[in-house]
């Protein structure tokens, strides 16, 4: 019979839930703690809130000279760009400079003001990264992926019978039985609704709930600068949490495009759309509506 | 053991517009099992309820940049071999949909050395009003509510939890330079 622990901390600017199953009490704890101890360090190595993060250190200097990257860094730098090429920069971690001037993002003094989004001015060379003008480099949520999928990692070189890591909407999990995953309705977001039942894999969610109506959404179109999201959850399922999370800004950006690449990462995405056309399916195949069941 | 990825999507499963509110609520830890956890080594926790004073609660106030609500503070002092070795502080912070409890463990100097989440609870919602929306599912059955079981724990979507919590542990960390110094 195996022990189950569940705990949750605050990290990546949410709350972060890892919950575990294992024969052996003292190795769950353990492997719960190590994994809190992994997410403690990608929060402090790809803040963009805190001024002395090593991402900091890349905004601060990068402009001037090459800066030398932790293998976690260049990790999430090199997909990034991978998810910034493949989608013609539907996807660009360059954008915070929009979201330092709406707030959502702190202003550092000492950091470029005439920074503007340009993802292809990004120079990654493996350990190491420069950048061809002033730019402001933010990960987001694929540093949350990143750092599910890595908290998971843990989990299972440790031996977890099962595992699930949920950063804020950012969850992945492996062993046991299928679970249900529930998305918040994006018109009602304490009311939450089935998604799917996830075995072994990521799901992640972008949405504008929780967003006061009068401020702006932190989803931006990177092309255009033009709100995304506002009444609109965009979740996808994919084999990581890095994916999934970088998939749900392309589809919320251009879901006519999105397939494809769906489609390429082995994921598939969920529209909820309260204002328009209800629940859409999009995968390899294209989109189409998620048929709907009464069940009591 | 085969990782291979796999889920099924769930045919979209809506509640009609007579549905109640969820309440979603979840335990983490119990206050003693926070204190083992954050406190492997101690021998006991000996109760130091914080009661401020008015001067002490403007002092917390104008540090912490928050307004305290109650001058009272669960806290308990940290003994590891007859030593004190910290402090466990208890505390609550809540925003318009959540309501979320959480122990802070500070070291004997005073810094943070862990936060743990002991309950979080959402206990606002509302109904979906939107009648298009609704529309859509005219095929399921009215009366039928959303299975919304104790247990569920998947939900994907962002809050706003983070923001309360780091005001409520600077607010933690006044009161430790205030009322425990």
């Amino acid at each position: 019979m195996n022990a189950r622990a569940q705990r949750a901390q605050p990290w990546l600017g949410t709350l972060v839930e890892i919950a575990a199953e294992e024969a052996d009490m003292i190795r769950l704890n353990t492997a719960i703690e190590h994994a809190f101890a992994r997410i403690a360090a990608i929060h402090g190595a790809m803040s963009f809130h805190d001024a002395d993060s090593e991402l900091s250190r890349v905004n601060r200097h990068a402009v001037r000279d090459w800066v030398a990257l932790s293998d976690d860094l260049a990790h999430v730098f090199a997909a990034a760009l991978e998810f910034a090429a493949a989608s013609d920069g539907l996807f660009d971690p360059s954008v915070a400079p929009w979201l330092v001037e709406t707030g959502h993002l702190p202003r550092h003094p000492d950091m470029p003001a005439d920074a503007a989004p340009d993802w292809q001015a990004i120079d990654l060379d493996g350990d190491r990264v420069r950048f061809a003008r002033p730019l402001l480099v933010d990960f987001g949520g694929i540093a949350k992926g990143y750092a599910v999928d890595a908290a998971l990692a843990v989990l299972r070189e440790a031996g977890m019978a099962s595992a699930r890591v949920n950063a804020g909407g950012d969850l992945a999990r492996f062993g046991g039985s299928a679970e249900p995953i529930r998305v918040r309705h994006p018109a009602q977001p304490t009311l939450s609704l089935p998604l799917a039942d996830l075995q072994h894999g990521a799901a992640a969610t972008s949405a504008g709930y929780y967003q006061p109506e009068t401020a702006a959404s932190p989803l931006r179109h990177p092309h255009t600068g033009g709100e995304l999201c506002r009444t609109l959850s965009v979740s996808v399922l994919a084999p990581t949490c890095l994916a999934a999370d970088a998939l749900t800004k392309i589809v919320a950006a251009d879901p006519q495009r999105a397939p494809a690449l769906l489609g390429q990462r082995g994921a598939q995405a969920i529209l909820i759309d309260p204002s328009g056309s209800g629940i859409t399916l999009g995968d390899a195949a294209g989109w189409r509506p998620l048929p709907c069941k009464a069940t009591v | 053991m085969s990782h291979a990825p796999a889920w099924l999507i769930v045919p979209a499963l809506i509640a009609p517009a007579t549905m109640v509110s969820p309440a979603y609520a979840v335990q983490y830890l119990t206050t003693e099992a926070a204190q083992k956890i954050m406190f492997p080594d101690a021998s006991t926790f000996v109760p130091h309820p914080v009661r401020l004073t008015d001067a002490q609660k403007s002092m917390v106030e104008k540090a912490a940049r928050v307004r305290m609500h109650f001058p009272e503070q669960p806290v308990w002092q940290v003994m590891a071999d007859g030593k004190p070795d910290g402090w466990f502080v208890l505390d609550e912070v809540y925003g318009k949909h959540e309501f979320i409890t959480y122990a802070v463990a500070l070291d004997a100097s005073g810094a943070v050395r862990g936060v743990e989440i002991l309950d979080y609870r959402e206990t606002h919602g509302g109904e979906i009003r939107n009648p298009k929306w609704r529309a859509q599912f005219n095929g399921a059955r009215h009366g039928a509510a959303l299975k919304l079981d104790e247990d569920i724990q998947n939900i994907s979507g962002a809050t706003l939890s983070c923001k309360h919590i780091a005001e409520g542990v600077r607010r933690v960390l006044a009161i430790h330079a205030a009322a425990l110094k």
